[in-house]
Order: structure tokens, then sequence, then C-alpha cells
């Protein structure tokens, strides 16, 4: 087993600032003081970055949390917007309009309809009468064939 | 001194190999825990901090062509109890029932069960869920349910082609039951470590199937045609005092069906109600009828294709006829025929004698050959449920009185869609179009995954019998029967028909079935409308009843696809239809 003692020596920067025996035995380890500031500041950044791991560990679990919640809010806002669709189309329905127009707001068809051919007001599609002379048209284009 | 030391060395040695020992123990411990009983373990820890959620997936909407939204899911929770739990079960019920609306009896019986877990209330609205949960009532929970509740926001608009629903969501009639593959999802499942309040834990996923939504089913009809026609025909159910009445509108160049219809309807009834069932079913594919004179369309097609018989020969049309041993008459609807007459007054005022002369001319095979080619006998394929074929009798069965009544549509049953299909293939150049009622099918983000289009399913007739039969039909509205289905302003073609209604296989003494298949505008028709009207009060006669019904929702049809009128200054001088001027 071995006994550790101090030394007090400081004037001299290459000697030892530890001096460790063996029991009875002449076994020294010098340890520098740069060794021993080299440690200290180790430790020191080990345990600072410990405590930073920790620190973002904790804020990765936050998040992760955070994330649920969203994730939830997200879901529960996505079936808000599917009930507002729905509540859209049952408001856009024609029964509904049509029972609002004429219960509510007393309006009715118009009695009468006026038709105007924007593009040939003067010439308009063949009339009834027509129809013999289109069948004697095909009776003839049949026979022709 | 020494035996002191010696003392405390042997103590120390002891102590060591003591505590060797027990760390060997450990150990021997922790391998057992760790590797002999590992999976032991493994899996009680996991039974306790992790749990399976099942993702649920909601079903597909339904819309109409243009995308309107006709049906839907939203996911809901469902109120449960375990009944061991509940230490007050009267007042419970009597809290739950203030607020779901159920009677304290029944929900005080629910909560007595001798089991621990029974359903409340399935798929709540979230307002009541809130408020059930702010009781705080000892032994009642909630349930994230994994199917959503189904919601048809246009009310009672297009329920015999939309069907129903079942509490879990699935397809049991209509478009939901025939597309149920591909609107129900399918819900995930996700196995994670969870927290003392059953919070996920991050990172503690283990396994994950992500849910997968149904897809959206879009149809061929059209919301507001599909309004117009509800509307139109539930007002001429009630005016004649009818038992039921259907619509069909097809689309005449696609085949795509743009309105279905039958009234009364089925939702706002009571399905305890003893007709309840009966109408639940889609007449207009699953029941048939004898026609009548509709099926006139079928034999002058087939008598002018075949060529047996031309536009101006003289067919005998007297009162009667003679066929099989049995004297055949014309109808007693005021209209009398010559000696003699052309197809196309046979056809337009329905004269039975014309028909069985023309029926007979063409014998029993000819005819029996285009009433298979325009689709009769057989199912249309159209993709909703429970369509019959009708009925047709074999041709070995047929005897000259057979011939001679299906010639004017007695004796053979056929459904409303065949009766549209095989008009529509008469006068579109002679192509029958696959009648079809769904249009698209798309996934949740809307991306096509399949696209039905048009398709010719057969050519029965030419495209010059085609033409002809436009023209004879025409003159079914110009001059003959059908006058009443006139649209002002616009061309229309169609023929009436008044058949027997048959009860328990034989004829039912004063009930008949009056119907009017027309299309418009004939020039170039945009739509084949079957109007079919059961045991009309009062008047009988399909072109009188069933007429003006159609005219109304043909004109309006009309209008709301933009058709320009052939004949603009008819309707100005004509007007609307008074009868919506209330």
């Amino acid at each position: 087993m071995k006994l550790i003692e101090m030394t007090k020596d400081r004037k001299m920067d290459k000697k030892p600032v530890f001096k460790a025996t063996a029991n009875k035995t002449e076994d020294v380890v010098v340890v520098s003081r740069y060794a021993v500031i080299l440690t200290s500041f180790t430790i020191l950044l080990i345990t600072l970055m410990s405590i930073f791991y920790v620190g973002i560990c904790a804020q990765n679990v936050k998040s992760q949390y955070n994330l649920s919640r969203l994730k939830e809010q997200k879901a529960n806002l996505e079936k808000t917007k599917l009930a507002l669709k729905l509540e859209v189309s049952r408001l856009n329905s024609l029964e509904r309009i049509e029972t609002i127009a004429r219960k509510e707001l007393g309006m009715a068809h118009p009695p009468n309809r006026l038709v105007i051919d924007m593009r040939n007001p003067s010439v308009l599609r063949a009339s009834i009468e027509d129809v013999v002379a289109i069948e004697s048209y095909y009776d003839e284009e049949l026979t022709s064939n | 001194m020494i035996g002191w030391k010696n003392q405390v060395r042997d103590r120390l040695i002891v102590v060591f190999y003591v505590v060797i020992l027990l760390f060997l123990i450990i150990g021997y411990r922790l391998i057992s825990l760790q590797i002999f009983q590992h999976d032991l373990y493994k899996s009680k820890a996991e039974s306790q901090h992790k749990g399976t959620i099942t993702i649920p997936a909601l079903r597909g909407s339904i819309m109409d062509r243009k995308y309107v939204v006709l049906a839907n899911s939203l996911a809901l929770t469902s109120i449960t109890a375990d009944p061991t739990l509940i230490k007050d079960r009267h007042k419970t019920a009597v809290l739950l029932s203030q607020i779901l609306g159920d009677s304290e009896e029944v929900l005080e019986s629910k909560l007595s069960a001798a089991t621990r877990f029974v359903w409340i209330a399935r798929k709540l609205d979230d307002d009541k869920v809130k408020k059930i949960m702010k009781l705080e009532l000892p032994g009642i929970f909630t349930m994230k349910e994994t199917t959503g509740k189904r919601f048809y926001p246009k009310g009672e608009l297009a329920s015999h082609i939309l069907g129903c629903t079942g509490i879990d969501d699935q397809g049991l009639d209509g478009i939901e039951a025939v597309m149920d593959s591909y609107l129900k999802g399918k819900p995930g499942k996700m196995t994670a470590e969870m927290d003392l309040v059953g919070r996920l834990i991050p990172g503690g996923i283990s396994s994950l199937v992500n849910a997968t939504s149904g897809y959206n089913v879009v149809l061929t009809i059209d919301e507001s045609i599909q309004y117009i026609v509800e509307t139109a025909l539930e007002k001429a159910v009630k005016a004649y005092g009818a038992d039921t009445g259907s619509v069909l509108v097809m689309d005449a160049k696609t085949g795509e069906i743009l309105a279905l219809a039958n009234k009364p309807d089925y939702k706002s009834k009571d399905p305890k109600s003893p007709d309840y069932m009966q109408l639940t079913r889609n007449s207009i594919v699953t029941d048939a009828y004898e026609p009548g004179s509709t099926f006139k369309v079928v034999l002058a097609a087939a008598a002018l294709d075949s060529g047996k018989v031309g536009m101006n020969d003289q067919i005998q049309c007297g009162d009667t006829i003679q066929a099989g041993g049995w004297t055949l008459h014309n109808a007693n609807d005021g209209f009398g025929g010559n000696a003699t007459e052309t197809i196309t007054d046979i056809i337009a005022y329905s004269f039975n004698t014309g028909s069985v002369a023309m029926g007979l001319r063409m014998g029993s095979k000819i005819f029996y050959d285009y009433i298979v080619k325009f689709g009769f006998g057989d199912i249309t394929g159209i993709e909703l449920p429970g369509e019959t074929e009708g009925i047709l009798p074999p041709l070995k069965d047929w005897s000259e009185i057979n011939l001679a009544t299906i010639s004017f549509g007695q004796g053979i049953a056929v459904t409303p869609l065949q009766i549209v299909s095989a008009v529509q293939g008469s006068i579109n150049n002679g192509e029958q179009m696959q009648p079809r009622i769904i249009r698209q099918i798309l996934d949740s983000e809307g991306n096509i995954v399949k696209d039905f289009k048009p398709e010719i399913k057969s050519r029965p007739i030419s495209k010059e019998t085609s033409y002809k039969i436009n023209m004879i039909l025409r003159n079914v509205v110009e001059s003959g029967t059908g006058k009443k289905a006139r649209i002002p302003g616009y061309l229309v073609g169609g023929k009436s028909g008044t058949a027997n209604v048959v009860e328990n296989g034989m004829y039912a003494k004063g009930k008949y079935i009056a119907s009017f298949v027309g299309f418009a505008p004939a020039e170039d028709p945009k739509f084949v409308m079957l109007v079919k009207i059961k045991n009309p009060k009062g008047t009988i006669w399909g072109g009188t009843v069933s007429g003006p019904i159609f005219s109304e929702i043909g004109r309006e049809i009309l209008w709301r696809l933009g058709i320009p009128p052939s004949f603009p200054n008819e309707v100005n001088q004509m007007g609307a239809d008074p009868s919506k001027n209330n």
C-alpha cells in the first residue's frame, strides 16, 4: 500500500508539487502543476459538458412533448376543418337556400324568362316544321348512298 | 500489537471475501435477470409502460360530379362505463340522461350490467363529450373511435344513390356498400412507451404503421339536377296521390347518370314503419315493371333496323287485331286510328294494334335478338347494389300472343334503367353507352386513382335507324301522346307508356304505372329522362301524368346546363312554369 505526502516547494517550476512514496521505499511519483491544471480543467470540462448534455436532453424531451402536443393540436384542427367543411356543405344545400329565399326573403321564381340570342338575334335554329324537311333529306341521303 | 494487526487483517480478508461473494451473488442475479430471464422480464416491463394505440382511418367522401361533398366522416369520441366502479347508478344515469337525451331507465340498466365494459353512447359530438367529462363521474370514460361517424350534409338528397353506413362506418347500402372497399380506410397501429398520464414518451415509439385514409368517390350525378328532380318528383307524387314515383336522368352521350330519385324517401320515415324496407329499395335498378308503350321505342328501332318496316310503309292499324287466337285492342286513350298507319303515327299515337302488326311482321326471332342487343334480360352493370335483370321470357317460350303483347310492352318486365339505356342507345347514333354512376376515385390528397371514361356498351342499331327513331319520337311530342312533355323553346322527343301494375303475379285492378321516357334537345340530345309514377289517382295515362313532370324537370335541366333554346321567342311568349310562381 502507498502513502502519499505533499511537499510545499512552489519556487521551482519543474519541481514536484506532490511526492508519493511507498512504505520505506524511494518510489516517488512527481506530478507537475500543469498536469493538475489540465486534470482540473478536464474534469471541469467533462462536468460542464455533462451538464450541457443533460440540459440538451431535457430540452429535447421538452421539445418532444411540445411536438406531441402540437401534433395533437394539428389533428384537432384538421378535425375542426373537416367539421367546418361539412357545415359549409350543409349550409350550401339547395333545399336550405330555397327555403330561406322563399320563406324568409319572400323570393319566388321569375314569372317570365326572356331569351336573347346574343350571337345572332335574327337567326334562329331550325323550326319544328323543318323536321319533315330534315327527314326527307336523310331519306334522300340514304337512298343516294 | 502485532496480534491486533493480524486480527484486523484477518477481518479485512473476511470482509473482502464476503464482499466478493456478495458481488458474485449480485453478478449471478444480474446475469440471471438480464440473460436467462431476459424475455420474461422484457415482456413484463413492456406491458407496464408500453401501449398500443390504434390510429383511426377516416372513411372517404362521396362527391357529386362538381366535387360537392355529399357524404363525409368525422372522427368522434364515445362514452363507455365500467359499472363496477360506479357508486350511485341512478344519479349517474340521471346526469347522463340530461346530456345525452336518452331515457334514464335505459341508461341505468346499462350501468347495472354485470360486466366491466359497456357502451353508453357511440360517436358523440365533442360538446356532449366535454359536458360529460366535466361531471367527473366515477366509472365513466371516453374512448376515441377508430372509425368515424358518417354525415350527409345535403340531408335526404340522393339517399337512394348514397345508401348508408353502419355504426362502425361500414357501407350497408347504395354507393356506400358497393364502393366500400375504396371508401373505407385502413386504421394504423402504434406501439410506444407512455408516461404515467398516458402521454407518449419522446423517442419511445417502437413500431408504427400509419393509418390509410379511404379514397374519395366522385359520382356522375349533379347536385343541382338531383335537387330539381327530387323537388319536382316529390311534388308530383303528392299531387297525383301516387304510391311511388321514380325519375332517372342520363347523359345522352356518355351514359352517365345525372340524377336518380325515388319518392317517397325512406330517410324521413320511421324505420319501424311497415313500408320502410320497401322504400329503401332503389326501384330504378331493383324493381322490374311492365314498361307498356315506352317499349315501343325498342319495337320501332328493331322494325326499322331490320328492314322489316319502312318509314312510309302502311301498317294494319284497326281498332282490333288477332294474334294467337286472341283479340287485341288499342288503349282507350282518346286517339283513334285509321285502318292503316305509318310507323311514325303508330308510335306517335301509341296504337297497340299497329305495334302488334309490326311485331308479327318482324317475327319472334328478330324482335327477340334486338331486345337482347338493347340489353334487356341482363343487368346493365351499373355500380349500384341489387340490380335485377328484369324478366325476358326465353325465345323458345314465345308464342304468337307473347310476340304480340311484348310488342306493346306487356309480358316483359324491365327496370327503369334498362329502358333509359335502350332509349339512349336509340337516339345516340346507335351507340348504347355503358351506364355509369361512378366518375372518379381520388386519394385523400385529391389525386386521381381511377378515372371511369365513357365506353360504348353495344351498337344495337345503325346510325341511320337512330336518326329515324329520333324523328319518330319528336313526332310523339309534337303531335302524339306526349304533347304535355313539350318544353317551350326546345325540341323534345319521347314516348309515353301506361301499364298495369302487377301484384302477386296478377294485374291489379285499377292500378297503373304512368311513364314517359324522353330526351332533349332533340336535335342534339343532352339527356334522356324517364318519369315513372305508380298508381296515380285521377288520370292514369303516361303522357298526361308523367309528361308534364318531364317537361318541368327537363326545362330546368336545360337551363341549368346552359343549353340555349332553339326557339327563344317561344320561351319569351310562354314564360316560365306558373306553378313556380308562389
